[in-house]
Protein backbone atom coordinates (compact mmCIF):
# COMPACT_ATOMS: atom_id res chain seq x y z
CA UNK A 1 0.00 0.00 0.00
CA UNK A 2 1.24 3.47 -0.80
CA UNK A 3 0.32 7.08 -1.33
CA UNK A 4 0.52 8.27 -4.92
CA UNK A 5 0.72 11.86 -6.17
CA UNK A 6 -1.64 12.74 -9.02
CA UNK A 7 0.12 15.91 -10.11
CA UNK A 8 0.39 14.72 -13.71
CA UNK A 9 -3.38 14.45 -14.11
CA UNK A 10 -4.04 17.75 -12.36
CA UNK A 11 -1.47 19.60 -14.44
CA UNK A 12 -2.89 18.10 -17.66
CA UNK A 13 -6.43 19.07 -16.68
CA UNK A 14 -5.35 22.66 -16.01
CA UNK A 15 -3.05 22.85 -19.03
CA UNK A 16 -0.17 23.84 -16.76
CA UNK A 17 3.47 22.82 -16.90
CA UNK A 18 5.51 21.72 -13.91
CA UNK A 19 7.74 24.79 -14.32
CA UNK A 20 4.71 27.09 -14.10
CA UNK A 21 3.49 25.29 -10.98
CA UNK A 22 6.97 25.53 -9.45
CA UNK A 23 6.90 29.30 -9.96
CA UNK A 24 3.38 29.60 -8.50
CA UNK A 25 4.01 27.52 -5.36
CA UNK A 26 7.58 28.77 -4.87
CA UNK A 27 9.08 25.28 -4.73
CA UNK A 28 12.09 24.26 -6.79
CA UNK A 29 11.41 22.36 -9.98
CA UNK A 30 13.67 19.58 -8.70
CA UNK A 31 11.54 19.11 -5.56
CA UNK A 32 8.28 19.21 -7.53
CA UNK A 33 9.73 16.65 -9.90
CA UNK A 34 10.59 14.40 -6.93
CA UNK A 35 6.99 14.78 -5.76
CA UNK A 36 5.53 14.11 -9.22
CA UNK A 37 7.58 10.97 -9.80
CA UNK A 38 6.61 9.52 -6.40
CA UNK A 39 10.15 9.62 -5.03
CA UNK A 40 9.27 11.90 -2.08
CA UNK A 41 9.16 10.26 1.34
CA UNK A 42 6.97 12.93 2.92
CA UNK A 43 5.09 16.11 2.08
CA UNK A 44 4.70 19.24 4.20
CA UNK A 45 1.21 20.60 4.82
CA UNK A 46 2.49 23.98 3.58
CA UNK A 47 3.53 22.40 0.25
CA UNK A 48 0.18 20.65 -0.08
CA UNK A 49 -1.67 23.88 0.72
CA UNK A 50 0.38 25.83 -1.83
CA UNK A 51 -0.28 23.22 -4.54
CA UNK A 52 -4.00 23.16 -3.71
CA UNK A 53 -4.10 26.95 -3.89
CA UNK A 54 -2.23 27.04 -7.20
CA UNK A 55 -4.31 24.30 -8.81
CA UNK A 56 -7.58 25.25 -7.10
CA UNK A 57 -8.21 21.76 -5.80
CA UNK A 58 -8.51 19.73 -2.59
CA UNK A 59 -5.76 17.58 -1.00
CA UNK A 60 -7.72 14.50 -2.09
CA UNK A 61 -7.30 15.61 -5.71
CA UNK A 62 -3.50 15.67 -5.30
CA UNK A 63 -3.00 12.50 -3.27
CA UNK A 64 -4.45 9.02 -3.54
CA UNK A 65 -4.12 5.88 -1.44
CA UNK A 66 -3.41 2.61 -3.25
CA UNK A 67 -3.90 -0.76 -1.58
CA UNK A 68 -1.68 -3.72 -2.37
CA UNK A 69 -3.29 -5.96 -4.95
CA UNK B 1 40.43 30.89 13.39
CA UNK B 2 38.16 29.77 10.57
CA UNK B 3 36.37 26.45 10.74
CA UNK B 4 38.23 25.08 7.69
CA UNK B 5 41.62 26.05 9.14
CA UNK B 6 40.74 24.37 12.44
CA UNK B 7 39.84 21.16 10.59
CA UNK B 8 43.00 21.35 8.47
CA UNK B 9 45.20 21.80 11.56
CA UNK B 10 43.39 18.91 13.31
CA UNK B 11 43.85 16.74 10.21
CA UNK B 12 47.61 17.33 10.22
CA UNK B 13 47.91 16.95 14.01
CA UNK B 14 46.18 13.58 13.70
CA UNK B 15 48.55 12.61 10.88
CA UNK B 16 51.52 13.54 13.10
CA UNK B 17 50.02 11.60 16.03
CA UNK B 18 49.62 8.52 13.79
CA UNK B 19 53.21 8.87 12.57
CA UNK B 20 54.50 9.17 16.15
CA UNK B 21 52.50 6.08 17.15
CA UNK B 22 53.75 4.16 14.11
CA UNK B 23 57.35 5.17 14.92
CA UNK B 24 56.87 4.19 18.57
CA UNK B 25 55.33 0.90 17.48
CA UNK B 26 58.26 0.18 15.15
CA UNK B 27 60.75 0.90 17.96
CA UNK B 28 58.80 -1.40 20.29
CA UNK B 29 58.70 -4.14 17.61
CA UNK B 30 62.50 -3.88 17.31
CA UNK B 31 62.75 -4.02 21.11
CA UNK B 32 60.57 -7.13 21.11
CA UNK B 33 62.87 -8.71 18.51
CA UNK B 34 65.93 -7.84 20.59
CA UNK B 35 64.26 -9.34 23.68
CA UNK B 36 63.51 -12.53 21.74
CA UNK B 37 67.18 -12.75 20.63
CA UNK B 38 68.30 -12.22 24.22
CA UNK B 39 65.83 -14.79 25.57
CA UNK B 40 66.94 -17.35 22.98
CA UNK B 41 70.51 -16.91 24.22
CA UNK B 42 71.81 -15.82 20.79
CA UNK B 43 73.15 -12.57 22.21
CA UNK B 44 73.12 -10.89 25.61
CA UNK B 45 74.69 -7.56 26.58
CA UNK B 46 77.65 -8.40 28.87
CA UNK B 47 76.53 -5.91 31.55
CA UNK B 48 73.31 -7.85 32.21
CA UNK B 49 73.84 -10.50 34.90
CA UNK B 50 72.27 -13.96 34.72
CA UNK B 51 70.15 -13.16 37.77
CA UNK B 52 68.60 -9.90 38.94
CA UNK B 53 68.04 -9.95 42.72
CA UNK B 54 67.77 -13.73 42.48
CA UNK B 55 65.34 -13.69 39.54
CA UNK B 56 66.50 -15.43 36.33
CA UNK B 57 67.09 -12.85 33.61
CA UNK B 58 64.81 -14.75 31.17
CA UNK B 59 61.91 -14.21 33.59
CA UNK B 60 62.66 -10.47 33.64
CA UNK B 61 62.84 -10.49 29.82
CA UNK B 62 59.42 -12.15 29.69
CA UNK B 63 57.95 -9.40 31.88
CA UNK B 64 59.55 -6.65 29.79
CA UNK B 65 58.38 -8.37 26.58
CA UNK B 66 54.84 -8.45 27.94
CA UNK B 67 54.97 -4.72 28.69
CA UNK B 68 56.37 -4.05 25.20
CA UNK B 69 53.65 -6.21 23.61
CA UNK B 70 50.99 -4.27 25.54
CA UNK B 71 52.61 -1.05 24.33
CA UNK B 72 52.51 -2.22 20.70
CA UNK B 73 48.84 -3.19 21.05
CA UNK B 74 47.92 0.16 22.60
CA UNK B 75 49.80 2.07 19.90
CA UNK B 76 48.06 0.04 17.17
CA UNK B 77 44.68 0.82 18.77
CA UNK B 78 45.68 4.49 19.06
CA UNK B 79 46.49 4.60 15.32
CA UNK B 80 43.03 3.16 14.53
CA UNK B 81 41.42 5.73 16.87
CA UNK B 82 43.30 8.64 15.27
CA UNK B 83 42.42 7.29 11.80
CA UNK B 84 38.70 7.20 12.65
CA UNK B 85 38.86 10.73 14.12
CA UNK B 86 40.65 11.92 10.95
CA UNK B 87 37.91 10.37 8.79
CA UNK B 88 35.29 12.25 10.85
CA UNK B 89 37.25 15.50 10.50
CA UNK B 90 37.62 14.92 6.75
CA UNK B 91 33.88 14.38 6.41
CA UNK B 92 33.34 17.69 8.24
CA UNK B 93 35.76 19.39 5.80
CA UNK B 94 33.77 18.01 2.87
CA UNK B 95 30.71 19.65 4.47
CA UNK B 96 28.72 16.55 5.39
CA UNK B 97 29.57 15.24 8.88
CA UNK B 98 26.05 14.08 9.83
CA UNK B 99 26.14 10.71 8.12
CA UNK B 100 25.65 7.16 9.41
CA UNK B 101 29.31 6.38 8.62
CA UNK B 102 30.40 8.89 11.28
CA UNK B 103 28.08 7.29 13.81
CA UNK B 104 29.76 3.96 13.03
CA UNK B 105 33.20 5.59 13.34
CA UNK B 106 32.32 7.08 16.75
CA UNK B 107 31.07 3.71 17.97
CA UNK B 108 34.31 2.14 16.65
CA UNK B 109 36.35 4.75 18.58
CA UNK B 110 34.39 3.83 21.71
CA UNK B 111 35.14 0.12 21.26
CA UNK B 112 38.81 0.84 20.49
CA UNK B 113 39.05 2.83 23.74
CA UNK B 114 37.48 -0.13 25.54
CA UNK B 115 40.20 -2.20 23.86
CA UNK B 116 42.92 0.14 25.20
CA UNK B 117 41.49 -0.24 28.71
CA UNK B 118 41.25 -4.02 28.20
CA UNK B 119 44.89 -4.33 27.10
CA UNK B 120 46.01 -2.17 30.05
CA UNK B 121 43.96 -4.28 32.44
CA UNK B 122 45.10 -7.68 31.10
CA UNK B 123 48.74 -6.56 30.94
CA UNK B 124 48.53 -5.07 34.44
CA UNK B 125 46.99 -8.18 36.00
CA UNK B 126 49.39 -10.54 34.18
CA UNK B 127 52.40 -8.48 35.20
CA UNK B 128 51.10 -8.35 38.74
CA UNK B 129 51.24 -12.15 38.76
CA UNK B 130 54.59 -12.43 36.95
CA UNK B 131 56.64 -9.72 38.69
CA UNK B 132 58.41 -11.10 41.79
CA UNK B 133 58.03 -8.86 44.90
CA UNK B 134 61.75 -8.03 45.01
CA UNK B 135 61.57 -6.48 41.51
CA UNK B 136 58.37 -4.44 41.93
CA UNK B 137 60.28 -1.26 42.86
CA UNK B 138 62.84 -1.70 40.07
CA UNK B 139 60.16 -2.18 37.41
CA UNK B 140 58.14 0.74 38.82
CA UNK B 141 55.13 -1.54 39.12
CA UNK B 142 52.28 -0.06 41.07
CA UNK B 143 49.43 -2.49 41.56
CA UNK B 144 47.94 -2.91 38.10
CA UNK B 145 51.00 -1.92 36.06
CA UNK B 146 49.78 1.57 35.44
CA UNK B 147 46.17 0.52 34.86
CA UNK B 148 43.91 3.25 36.00
CA UNK B 149 40.18 2.80 36.69
CA UNK B 150 39.72 6.45 35.90
CA UNK B 151 36.06 7.46 36.13
CA UNK B 152 36.81 10.24 33.64
CA UNK B 153 38.07 7.73 31.07
CA UNK B 154 34.98 5.55 31.50
CA UNK B 155 32.79 8.66 31.27
CA UNK B 156 34.58 9.67 28.05
CA UNK B 157 33.92 6.22 26.54
CA UNK B 158 30.25 6.38 27.55
CA UNK B 159 30.02 9.88 26.10
CA UNK B 160 31.44 8.64 22.78
CA UNK B 161 28.88 5.83 22.60
CA UNK B 162 26.07 8.29 23.41
CA UNK B 163 27.41 10.69 20.78
CA UNK B 164 27.48 7.84 18.24
CA UNK B 165 23.79 7.15 18.91
CA UNK B 166 22.96 10.86 18.63
CA UNK B 167 24.85 11.01 15.31
CA UNK B 168 22.98 7.94 14.05
CA UNK B 169 19.62 9.37 15.08
CA UNK B 170 20.50 12.77 13.59
CA UNK B 171 21.63 11.31 10.28
CA UNK B 172 18.45 9.19 10.07
CA UNK B 173 16.33 12.25 10.78
CA UNK B 174 18.19 14.20 8.11
CA UNK B 175 17.77 11.40 5.58
CA UNK B 176 14.04 11.46 6.30
CA UNK B 177 13.93 15.23 5.94
CA UNK B 178 15.79 15.07 2.64
CA UNK B 179 12.91 13.10 1.15
CA UNK B 180 10.40 15.68 2.40
CA UNK B 181 9.02 18.15 -0.13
Amino acid sequence: MRITVKLDDLLYARRMTLTELAEKVDITLANLSILKTGKAKAMRFSTLAAICAALDCQPGDVLAFEKDS
Amino acid sequence: MTKTRLFTITHWLLNIAMLVCAFGGAVLCLTLGALAIMAAGVWMPPEIPAHLKGVPVNHVLLIVALAVLAGISILALAILIFRAVRQIVDSAVSGDPFVVENADRLARIGWLLVGVYGVQFVAGVTMGVLIPPQLKDDLKFDGFGGFDFSPLGILAILLIFVLAQIFRHGSEMRAELEGTV
